[in-house]
């Protein structure tokens, strides 16, 4: 009888100690993840009670009502759909009122605040000069799926895309020459024009708040918001997940986030990972510990082409129509609004350290911006756990 | 050796008992020490200078979600991805050292495939959130 109470007694406390070292299993995630438009990944995760059905139905609503709203704000502003509202404003004749959704309003008025902001380093009406380095994305788009950044894809079908008013800056001769081939940077004579007779000219947009219409004064101005519309996205994701009393979870949008409180099931903040920019964002530097608050990251290292043996990235800089050349390589930003995290990594980089880092401390924002001698600066209250093995310094 | 003795002698500590006792330290120090391999849920295809591309390994009815996909890094370089009944593995490239090709398949979140000549990088992820917060 003492053997079997003695071996009863050996399995309870064997059970008992699996039980201790599994205690953090006490939540479990819930969650839904797509790809939007083919090419964006989108997750929203949560940590419900396990074992909790009103939480786990809370968190499914949640997650699903996520991706529905992601559809509707990706269907406003993409550039490859002729009939989304940021297609339609880009087309419209001068003075005429283009009826949108109210997410567009919402995503060009903040656009038109930053642009103040940030004293012109963030423009909305910066589509022809992106579309002059052959970024846009009628450039970058191959059917579904894009082929590698700077070469150019052409099929008949993206015919649509060009010629479509006066103020191309692209010839049919031009598209013959460079399809199916890298892309080329544009020539000064062609950034000057940009800069000089107004296609940047953000003034020329006007909104409509109450009747939910935008108008363009001069035809040459288009409008970009892929800086501000996956932070937008993460913003509205975050009042969703919040409205379903959601405590602990991540809204990721193609590396926007919106972290929910904190990592619940191991009570830490959550740990944000930064790319390396020496090896394109393949590994991670480090980690920033973030509680309830939007991030995101911009970075020279990503959507790049190679040109006459320059490097032109993605940032580009409004005032010199050229790519930022600043000695940041890296913002990732964190504040309360995941939007202005996204406008304000770009802009950050356009303006530089001294100018980033005064704009960053006015607004009360946090910041880790790498830069390209190796070092990184911490702004406000961003602090970052360097990885085992990675090589850079405190400046 | 006399606290041997007493062992081997007390009514509580048997022989047997001391057998079961050693097996089961046995299995909870297995449980312990030995890695635990969750099953992957998603994968993730990193292209350097690119946005990633993600895929599921499971549909929305539990079953596996098995496709090819080829990875274009450029005009003529490519990687043939394929995932199958739960496994991801390169089915065939044209880079230089084929190491991706031999990395075989994998079917465990952490595990990665990478194909150094072309800048791609495969990895596989589980379904803890921390999987995915890196900020780009």
């Amino acid at each position: 009888m003492k053997k079997v109470l003695s071996f009863v007694f050996a399995i309870v406390l064997l059970l008992s100690c699996m039980g201790l070292t599994s205690c953090s299993d006490k939540y479990e995630v819930v969650g839904l993840s797509k790809l939007v438009l083919n090419k964006y990944s989108l997750s929203a995760s949560f940590y419900v009670k396990e074992g909790d059905t009103q939480e786990k139905e809370n968190a499914n609503k949640a997650a699903k009502e996520i991706m529905d709203l992601a559809t509707d704000i990706a269907n406003s502003c993409n550039l490859s759909d002729l009939d989304s509202d940021l297609s339609r404003i880009n087309t419209s004749k001068a003075n005429t009122e283009v009826k949108v959704s109210s997410h567009t309003i919402k995503m060009i008025k903040r656009g038109k605040e930053l642009y103040t902001l940030t004293n012109g380093a963030y423009n909305i009406a910066i589509y022809t000069l992106v579309d002059l380095y052959m970024m846009s994305p009628r450039f970058t788009k191959v059917l579904d799926i894009d082929g590698p950044f700077g070469f150019f894809y052409y099929t008949d079908s993206m015919e649509k895309y060009f010629f479509v008013d006066e103020y191309d800056f692209f010839t049919r001769e031009d598209i013959e020459r460079l399809k199916n081939n890298l892309a080329e940077a544009p020539s000064q004579d062609k950034i000057n024009k940009v800069l000089s007779e107004g296609y940047l000219d953000l003034g020329k947009i006007i909104i409509d708040e109450e009747n939910l219409t935008v108008t363009r004064l001069d035809e040459r101005v288009k409008i970009d918001l892929g800086g501000i519309s996956k932070g937008y996205l993460c913003d509205r994701a975050y009042e969703i997940a919040k409205k379903y009393d959601m405590y602990s979870g991540v809204i990721n949008f193609a590396g926007n986030l919106y972290v929910i409180g904190g990592d619940i099931r191991n009570k830490v903040d959550w740990p944000v990972e930064i790319d390396d920019p020496n090896d394109q964002g393949v590994t991670q530097i480090g980690s920033i510990n973030v509680n309830n608050k939007g991030v995101a990251t911009s970075g020279t290292y990503q959507r790049f082409y190679w040109y006459k043996d320059n490097v032109y990235h993605h940032i580009l800089d409004s005032k010199t129509g050229k790519p930022a050349d600043t000695e940041i390589v890296s913002a990732t930003i964190v504040c309360d609004s995941s939007a202005d995290a996204d406008a304000l990594a770009t802009s950050i980089i356009v303006l530089g350290l001294d100018k980033g880092t005064e704009l960053l401390n006015e607004l009360g924002y946090s910041a880790l911006l790498l830069l390209n001698d190796g070092t990184y600066v911490e702004v406000g209250e961003t602090q970052l756990n360097l990885f085992k093995g990675a090589i850079y310094y405190k400046k | 050796m006399n606290k041997v003795k007493d062992i081997k002698t007390s009514k509580l500590f048997k022989p047997l008992d001391l057998v079961i006792y050693l097996f089961l330290v046995v299995l909870f120090l297995i449980f312990i020490l030995v890695p635990h391999k969750n099953a992957a849920k998603k994968v993730e295809v990193k292209i350097a200078g690119q946005e990633s591309i993600y895929f599921d390994i499971y549909n929305e009815d539990g079953g596996y979600n098995n496709l090819t996909y080829t990875i274009k890094t450029t005009d003529t370089h490519y990687n043939v991805l394929v995932i199958e009944d739960g496994y991801v593995f390169v089915k065939e490239a044209n880079c230089s050292n084929q190491i991706c090709v031999k990395m075989g398949k994998k079917n465990y979140e952490g595990a990665r495939i990478t194909c150094e000549p072309f800048g791609v990088t495969i990895i596989l992820h589980g379904d803890k959130i921390n999987d995915d917060i890196v900020t780009k």
